[in-house]
């Protein structure tokens, strides 16, 4: 075995395979940087020149871009407050704080070097258990998934924010959200208001860019003003380090359970971010510096991001289960190189499989360390003004949303699930809540109802670890609650008491809305069978109560349900109207023109009316953005939508 | 240099090995829809042919592949079938998901098997695998089964993984089957021991379960049988002593399925297994175009290096071409009026689901 090991490492240098590594990581941290964009879009990317490659040099380029996707996208999260892959959307609540505060380089570099630990961490752990990751996963059975679910959902409580009532209530609003489209168990169709682009679900991307990335974006356009609000940045680089191995409790913490989410398929690697958030702050003494920039959310999140990958690659080699979008890919290049996943990876292939992990403790080394290197002149992007970046990011996630699917209609879920993440973010309703609650919801679904047909109540509760892990969860939820009540919310001053009580029937609006969707969805699911409807039915009856009692508290003033982020003192000088205008008339340009033509059009026009640009330089942006998708895309021979009025695709022109 | 050009390189070292006498269709650029995103089956058979097939076309003419992903792949097809040329530069891969859909009746489908020519077939063969604690002592042991229930877990109603229930269900075993599985969730549930029956294609049966069997934790139980152009039953190539479905059926009733249920389990059978990965031509192509095609794939799969490099993802089924690849597909094509009624009866007793055309 260790001879196998160092055999794999010898080969990973002798032959071209890790040029491969090395292009692997670089295509990584680029895909990581681009908004929104993560593992599975880059893999997806990759998957035209995986074929016909040799096994070795194939996994070393898609382990190494796999790997450093979550050290890049540390860069996007922390300077420009939008996350960089979905996997690190959580570091955006400390990260852009420290980077508004003029500490960007120190989040980073205590990121970078976090997501380094992490990801080490998941290789050793991958090496070590290699022989009995088998067996540990198959101790695992439905139960304990259903379990390890449960204790994602609980991280809930832990990111509600003030207000319980709020939090229960979006979080169900997410699961009725993810259970439009079929079924699982009966087959059904369900909330689909008949329309068949619903059957197959919402897609996950375009509600994480609705709901995190749109509200951001509309903040700081009107805002108009630069990110960092000092003029200079400071080093910061090793204060960052030093963070680091202060908290080291945290980082090994984090890893662990980064790992360990990872390795079980179906549990959701998608919201391990959020969950390890949440257990960092419930973790922490003094937790009143979370959120407003507490390096220790930063240095949690992306120990735990890079660590997954380790975690995640044990099914996916060993039983041929992928776990994620991006594994289940990774798993279709293996098939597609000739390997099938399976015991053989620890037989014959087995220098393979070590391969893989040399090459995702290589990559994590390489990617982190060319990070270091730029953390400096990267944070000066702060300094830019916004309105220069907004362009640029509206053209990237939408490139990113239209990957998936290449459906243009998405881009319009995009604007939907972007009004309403406009509203949870100045109203205070959690959106990581939404988020685990969209995102766990398919799954808790399928596995409670497998569970209850296999298991009995008693043959679920003498699993041992079913009881283990219901003591976690009972913990957590107690320790979360009991948190929850003890702390007293009052009004800051009596003048801020007054402004946020004279905008109540704005903030009414947003729970009464929940209630009527709640009410909506019990109405549409009364005619399906037992089995589809009673998962949703109870989701949504829970989140009619949830949202009826924030109305009732917003209602009689209660300090801890009013929330109104535009009553902070911030000055919004641009008019809300005229940035949903422009996101409109984005979409609307690049679903008419298709999305290269539509979105040149969009970076003249914005960059012209609303930057006063020059045209050299929107001929330099609309070149350098449009070129560098268009580039993508023609290598990769991948297709994006035509448009209506025009099909503009690089392989149609070239 | 860059990954282009080392693909390229790739593609021209494979050109050498290809026999002569490439077929001619005045073509620069030739595009290859697939319905589903990057990586699925149908991307990955397109991909494994692509580069041949650029050889054995006159002109070496670019071939494009087009991933369409979403609603199951059935809105790309029927635009396929709406838009594209019928001068052969259009072609489609079609996969089990959308012969089943169109089996079972979508009112999405705006097409009909009819709708395509197929060029290429490359059948699937998949065993039937049951735990030892289910009574069985070897393959095709019904007897020993005997009261006890099967669990098996599949992902959709509406999907091949209902053929595996109506299998056992005719066989006469009681089956216990949940649903919404995630892919390869059947065989890790099996391996917990949750489940006591599941279903492999036999690419995956013989990298992932092969070992159980060895292990003695698996019993192989049955294939499903490969349809021949002749629309007869042959058992498995690759499985040649594992009874089929249908010789199992006979053994226990003592005369072979027939009536609306044989032609039922017939047209889910082409449907998911058979002609599960095709690459087909609109209707409507003028048959020298489809000729020329048919001698590309001929000579594609006379290729040594082809069969060695896809033995592994195909699984060394023999392939299709031509006239028996129409063969096969028109013995799917559409279920009678009277096996469609026994179908959705049956869906409806055992699975509690409707399915209607």
């Amino acid at each position: 075995m260790g001879g196998s090991m160092l055999d794999a490492f010898v080969g990973l240098f002798t032959t071209t395979a890790i040029f491969y590594l090395m292009f692997g990581a670089v295509l990584g941290l680029v895909v990581g940087i681009l908004p929104a964009l993560g593992g599975a879009a880059g893999l997806s990317l990759m998957i035209p020149f995986i074929y016909g490659m040799d096994p070795a040099s194939a996994m070393a380029m898609a382990i190494g871009m796999l790997a450093t996707v979550t050290t890049g996208d540390t860069i996007t999260s922390v300077l420009l407050g939008i996350p960089g892959s979905a996997s690190s959307q959580a570091t955006v609540l400390d990260g852009f704080p420290l980077a508004k505060q003029g500490q960007g380089a120190r989040a980073l570099s205590a990121g970078f070097l976090s997501s380094l630990l992490g990801g080490l961490f998941g290789a050793a752990l991958l090496t070590a258990t290699l022989q009995v990751a088998r067996q540990i996963v198959l101790w695992f059975g439905m139960p304990e998934i259903l379990m390890m679910i449960l204790f994602g959902i609980a991280s809930v409580a832990a990111l509600s924010g003030r207000s319980l009532a709020k939090g229960v209530a979006i979080c169900a609003f997410g699961m009725i959200a993810a259970s439009i489209g079929f079924a699982p168990a009966t087959g059904e169709e369900r909330l689909t208001l008949g329309l068949f682009y619903l059957y197959d679900g919402l897609p996950l991307i375009a509600c994480v860019i609705g709901v995190f990335v749109v509200p951001e974006i509309v903040d700081l356009v009107r805002q108009n003003r630069t990110i960092s609000d000092r003029p200079n940045i400071g080093s910061g680089t090793r204060q960052g380090l030093a963070d680091v191995l202060r908290n080291k409790w945290i980082v090994l913490r984090s890893a662990g359970v980064g790992s360990l989410v990872g390795a079980m398929p179906g549990v959701g690697g998608a919201v391990v971010d959020w969950i390890v958030y949440g257990q960092t702050v419930r973790a922490a003494k003094d937790k009143s510096r979370f959120g407003k920039g507490d390096i220790r959310g930063v240095i949690g999140v992306e120990s735990s991001n890079n660590a997954v990958l380790g975690g995640a690659l044990v099914p996916t080699l060993l039983f041929g289960v992928p776990g994620s979008g991006s594994t289940a890919l990774l798993l279709s290049a293996l098939i597609m190189l000739g390997i099938q996943p399976g015991p053989a990876m620890l037989g014959a292939n087995i220098e393979l499989t070590y391969t893989m992990i040399w090459s995702l403790a290589l990559a994590n080394i390489i990617g982190a360390g060319l990070c270091f290197g730029l953390a400096r002149h990267l944070a000066k992007i702060t300094l830019i003004p916004f309105v220069w970046i907004a362009p640029f990011l509206i053209v990237a996630i939408s490139f990113a949303t239209l990957q998936v699917n290449r459906d243009p209609r998405d881009l319009f879920l995009v604007l939907l699930f972007g009004a309403a993440g406009v509203f949870m973010r100045r109203f205070g309703f959690s959106r990581p809540a939404f988020l685990i609650g969209f995102v766990l919801q398919s799954n808790l679904e399928r596995s409670f109802y497998q569970t209850s047909q296999l298991y009995s109540f008693w043959g679920f509760l003498s699993r041992p670890i079913v009881l283990l892990l219901l003591l976690v969860v009972a913990t957590v939820l107690i320790n979360s609650l009991r948190n929850q009540l003890s702390t007293r919310t009052t009004f800051a001053t009596a003048e801020m008491a007054a402004r946020l009580k004279a905008t109540r029937p704005l903030q009414l609006l947003m729970p009464l809305a929940l209630a009527g969707i709640f009410a909506a969805a019990l109405w549409m699911l009364r005619d399906l069978q037992a089995l589809g409807r009673g998962y949703p039915q109870t989701v949504a009856a829970v989140g009619l109560v949830a949202a009826l009692i924030a109305a009732w508290q917003i209602y009689r003033a209660q300090p801890a349900a009013l929330e109104d982020q535009e009553q902070e003192g911030t000055a919004y000088p641009v008019p809300i109207l005229r940035v949903a205008l422009w996101l409109l008339g984005a979409m609307v340009l690049l679903t008419a023109f298709g999305f290269f033509a539509g979105s040149a059009l969009f970076l003249t026009l914005f960059l012209a009316i609303e930057a006063r640009a020059r045209p050299w330089a929107i001929a330099a942006g609309v070149i350098g953005i449009v070129g560098l998708y268009l580039f993508l895309m023609y290598q990769s021979g991948t297709f994006l939508p035509d448009g209506w009025m025009l099909a503009l695709n690089p392989w149609n022109y070239f | 240099m860059t990954l282009k050009s080392i693909l390229f390189a790739g593609i021209g070292a494979l050109g050498l090995a290809l026999p002569a006498g490439a077929q001619d269709l005045g073509l620069s650029r030739i595009n290859v829809t697939v319905p589903f995103g990057e990586g699925g089956g149908s991307d990955t058979l397109v991909r494994a042919v692509a580069p041949y097939l650029q050889q054995a076309l006159t002109g070496n003419p670019t071939i494009l592949i087009r991933n369409e992903p979403g609603g199951g792949g059935l809105p790309s097809t029927n635009r396929f079938v709406q838009n594209a040329a019928r001068d052969g530069s259009d072609l489609i891969s079609l996969s089990s998901s959308i012969f089943v859909a169109s089996a079972l009746g979508n009112p999405q489908i705006q097409f009909s098997l009819g709708d395509f020519t197929p060029v290429f077939v490359a059948p699937v063969g998949a065993v039937i695998y049951v735990s030892p604690s289910t009574g069985a002592t070897g393959p095709g042991d019904v007897a020993s089964i005997g009261d006890t229930t099967l669990i098996y877990g599949g992902g959709r109603q509406d999907s091949s993984d209902a053929l595996t229930v109506l299998e056992l269900s005719l066989l006469g075993i009681d089956v216990q089957s949940i649903w919404g599985l995630e892919r390869g969730g059947g065989r890790i549930g099996f391996e917990r021991g949750e489940l006591t029956v599941d279903q492999q294609t036999s690419v995956a049966f013989n990298a992932s379960v092969q070992p159980l069997v060895d292990a003695g934790t698996a019993i192989p139980f049955m294939t499903t049988g490969l349809i021949a152009a002749d629309g007869s039953i042959v058992r498995d190539p690759v499985f040649p002593e594992l009874p089929t479905f249908f010789e199992v059926y006979e053994q226990v009733h003592g005369e072979p399925l027939s009536g609306p249920a044989y032609r039922a389990v017939m047209a889910l059978n082409i449907a998911a297994l058979t002609a599960g990965k095709t690459i087909a031509l609109p209707e409507g192509t003028p048959q020298p175009v489809i000729d020329a095609y048919t001698a590309a794939f001929d000579a594609i799969i006379a290729n040594p290096e082809f069969q060695a490099s896809t033995e592994a993802s195909l699984g060394g089924y023999p392939l299709m071409t031509g006239a028996e690849a129409q063969a096969a597909f028109d013995v799917g094509d559409t279920m009678d009026d009277e096996a469609y009624a026994w179908l959705q009866d049956w869906y409806r007793t055992n699975l509690n689901f409707e399915i209607a055309r």
